[in-house]
């Protein structure tokens, strides 16, 4: 037991220096057109050896005849492991006969298959080959429908992918419906564009805030602060789904907390005044990497790229103005009173900076000081 | 041709993109597809560990001897297949946080063999946490921190190796430690020590032992006795034995025996590319080809977001296709993950190469700190010290 052990010691102490390697790869590639599909799944010689014990002669090597003495078992196999179509009852696949490619300098059995295939709803695809024999298997799927291709990469994790149907404008209606989510459940969102509008219905004169001048006046600079920071976080959001620029989560995370408190103290002793545009937009470009950052939970189409990022933007652009309609009027109305000015301004503007800061100084440590955060 | 032509025509080959097969059904049913572990009766224990496996997939002590079959197996053939094996076959007990230790240093190990150091470090922590005898986890945590740098920690763990039925691992271990802060000969003195001591030890020991070796004796500048180290143990030589000896060959400028010697010994990426790079030194015709391949295969990596070819695909653009900023981006997020010397001469070779001297300053740095002292990397920080300065 002990020379096991010390092999092994040796052995597993040794993995380290392992240099690069052949991963294990399967590609599945279909067409859906005319209430039909067309495709194939290949998958390396090797990988299905070790999954169906292909070397008959136990020679080291799997040749094309061992390969076609189980030609039929094979077949119905691999088309075991793909599902196209309906998710509750995908399309019967009839098996073309095998035949071998190449990638990357390793051999592939092809198993061709075509069937009917015309789902009702969103088009379903289930990849689930070798995940349970080797995990570190990765299986990249093609799928063309509607004249739009899609390509995703399946891991043990992911092996299953719907497609919307009906292309792109589905697409961005998708993503819009997500946009407006997004910044609905985005509470340190909101709650910087609540600070900015508590400070927008009042403004500065003779050394004391006084309510603006008219409703007017106020939708107006609530429209600018808006705008600025839709534009700021388009941008900002667009560099990080695109992979132009990526910074690290904890610190973005962070960093808009910071923007909550800094916003909120600004309204207490104000820096940046009559021109809360500007903070909206400068603060906007760190909120953008923030829906970067749950923007790449969703997985993004590679064909509708553009569509799908416009249509997030509008979605959030959406969901802001909701918030906006409903808070603004409240807040225009409780400007005109004496105690907004005085009181509720400032306390609520010390308490919106207590909660960025705890977020802040959480985010940073990696605790929970409040019970959202 | 001249060397700098063929470079450029490479580097022009890969503009015309992967190569596209189509589907064939082959004609003769002796044509060989791939080639596999040979069976029962001959190999290396694979198979049958395998079928026991099959024949009771629950069966945790199955399970596990599979693991320690395809995790060897892996190791020998640098093929991560056999680890994604391994993985599969421990899934039904890694999800508990109790799983047993056997399946916990397992699952550690194939971490350390994808590079996910982080998770790999945190597992044995706990493991060394719970039995701080434990050799296995301790020699595994010291390769871990080797790699990621940390040669004055990974001698911590080889030294709590005190079993004396260990004495050539543990021996081992330290050597490599040692060679990370300055101390190379000494570790080479203390591992030839163990090596007489030991005497005819277990072959996979042994090997590995002399891998070390021929590592120390190329970090004091002794390539060509580090070469016949190698050399006089050929024989059941694994990848990464024939990759040590491949390296060793090229900076000998020997590149004629490195096709020699790694002829008809299949395809694992660190192989090609020594192969490739002899090519190019030697002008032959087959460095198109094997261009083209490496190249796909790096494409299919990063199409399925697997990052473990970093070292390597920085070495190919650096010394095969000319593109010295490539290689020196790579390096730089290489070098972010593993700090072993050849990521390290890589990213001071690469600054150096793309006119970026800056860019080598975290390593110099490493360097200075550590007191690495390693033949291979001293030119070229003399040479970077003095573009800085």
């Amino acid at each position: 037991m002990l020379r096991l052990a010390l092999a092994l010691g040796l052995g597993l102490a040794a993995a380290a220096p392992a240099a690069a390697h052949t991963q294990s790869y399967g590609y599945l590639t279909a067409t859906l057109a005319d209430g039909r599909v067309d495709g194939r799944l290949e998958l390396a010689v090797r990988d299905l050896d070790a999954l169906a014990g292909l070397d008959g002669d136990g020679d080291g090597s799997v040749t094309w005849g061992e390969v076609r003495a189980r030609e039929t078992e094979l077949r119905s196999t691999i088309l075991g492991m793909v599902a196209i179509g309906d998710e509750a009852s995908p399309c019967a696949l009839d098996p073309a006969p095998l035949a071998v490619d190449t990638h990357a300098g390793e051999t592939y059995l092809v198993a061709g298959f075509s069937g009917a295939c015309a789902p009702a709803g969103p088009i379903a695809i289930g990849y689930d080959a070798l995940f349970d024999l080797d995990a570190t298997h990765r299986g990249i799927v093609t799928v063309t429908a509607d004249g739009e291709t899609r390509t995703a990469v399946m891991t043990p994790d992911a092996r299953s992918l719907a497609l919307e149907a009906g292309g792109a404008w589905s697409t961005a209606l998708t993503f819009v419906a997500s946009g407006i989510h997004h910044i609905w459940i985005g509470y340190d969102h909101i709650l910087f564009l609540v600070t900015l509008m508590l400070g927008a219905v009042v403004v500065r004169r003779d050394g004391r805030w006084q309510p603006v001048d008219g409703t007017g006046r106020a939708l107006l600079e609530v429209a600018r602060i808006v705008t600025a920071f839709t534009a700021a976080h388009s941008v900002t959001l667009a560099l990080a789904a695109l992979d132009v620029v990526r910074l690290p989560v904890p610190l973005i995370e962070a960093a808009i907390a910071a923007t909550i408190s800094l916003a909120a103290l600004n309204t207490i002793w104000p820096l940046v005044t009559g021109r809360l545009w500007m903070l909206a937009f400068g603060f906007g470009l760190i909120h953008g990497f923030g829906f970067a950052n749950v923007l790449a939970e969703v997985a993004l189409p590679a064909g509708d790229l553009v569509t799908a990022l416009l249509s997030f933007n509008v979605g959030v652009e959406i969901g802001q103005l909701a918030i906006v309609a409903v808070v603004l009027p409240v807040l225009v109305v409780a400007a005109r009173t004496t105690l907004y000015p005085k009181v509720a301004l400032p306390a609520l503007s010390l308490v919106i900076a207590g909660i960025g800061f705890c977020w802040l100084v959480g985010r940073t440590l990696g605790v929970e000081i409040l019970p959202i955060g | 041709m001249p060397r700098s032509a063929l470079v450029s025509l490479l580097a022009v080959a890969l503009l015309a993109g992967p190569a596209a097969a189509a589907p064939v059904r082959p004609a003769d049913d002796a044509e060989i597809l791939a080639s596999v572990p040979a069976g029962l009766g001959g190999g290396t224990g694979f198979r049958a560990a395998e079928a026991a496996h099959r024949a009771a997939p629950d069966d945790l002590d199955a399970a596990v001897a599979f693991a320690r079959a395809a995790v060897e197996e892996g190791r020998t053939r640098s093929d991560p297949r056999f680890y994604g094996r391994a993985a599969a076959a421990l899934a039904p007990w890694s999800a508990a946080t109790d799983a047993p230790r056997d399946v916990r240093i397992l699952r550690a190990v194939i971490a350390q063999a994808g590079h996910d150091f982080a998770a790999a470090r945190a597992a044995l922590d706990v493991l060394i946490g719970e039995n701080p005898a434990d050799l296995q986890a301790r020699l595994s945590r010291a390769s871990i921190r080797m790699v990621t740098g940390d040669g004055a920690g990974a001698a911590e763990d080889c030294a709590a190796v005190r079993d004396p039925r260990a004495l050539l691992p543990a021996t081992v271990c330290r050597a490599r430690a040692a060679a990370l802060v300055g101390q190379a000969e000494a570790g080479l003195a203390a591992l030839r020590r163990a090596m007489s001591a030991v005497g005819t030890a277990d072959p996979a020991q042994r090997r590995f032992a002399a891998l070390v070796e021929a590592e120390l004796l190329a970090s004091l500048g002794r390539p060509e006795e580090a070469e016949r180290v190698l050399a006089a143990d050929a024989a059941g030589a694994g990848v990464p034995d024939l990759a040590a000896r491949a390296d060793l060959l090229l900076d000998l400028d020997r590149p004629d025996e490195v096709l020699a010697l790694l002829d008809g010994h299949g395809d694992a990426d660190v192989l090609l590319l020594a192969r490739l790079r002899a090519a190019v030194a030697l002008d032959d015709t087959r460095a198109a080809d094997w261009t083209r391949l490496l190249s796909d295969r790096f494409a299919a990596a990063a199409e399925a977001g697997v990052a473990l070819h970093r070292r390597e695909e920085a070495r190919f653009r650096l010394s095969v296709t000319g593109d010295a900023a490539g290689a020196l981006a790579l390096a730089r997020d290489n070098w972010a993950v593993q700090k072993e010397v050849a990521d390290t001469r890589l990213l001071l070779e690469a600054a150096l190469a793309a006119g970026d001297p800056s860019a080598a300053e975290p390593a110099l740095r490493h360097i200075r700190n550590t007191g690495l002292d390693d033949a291979r990397l001293r030119p070229l920080v003399t040479r970077l010290q003095g573009e800085n300065s």
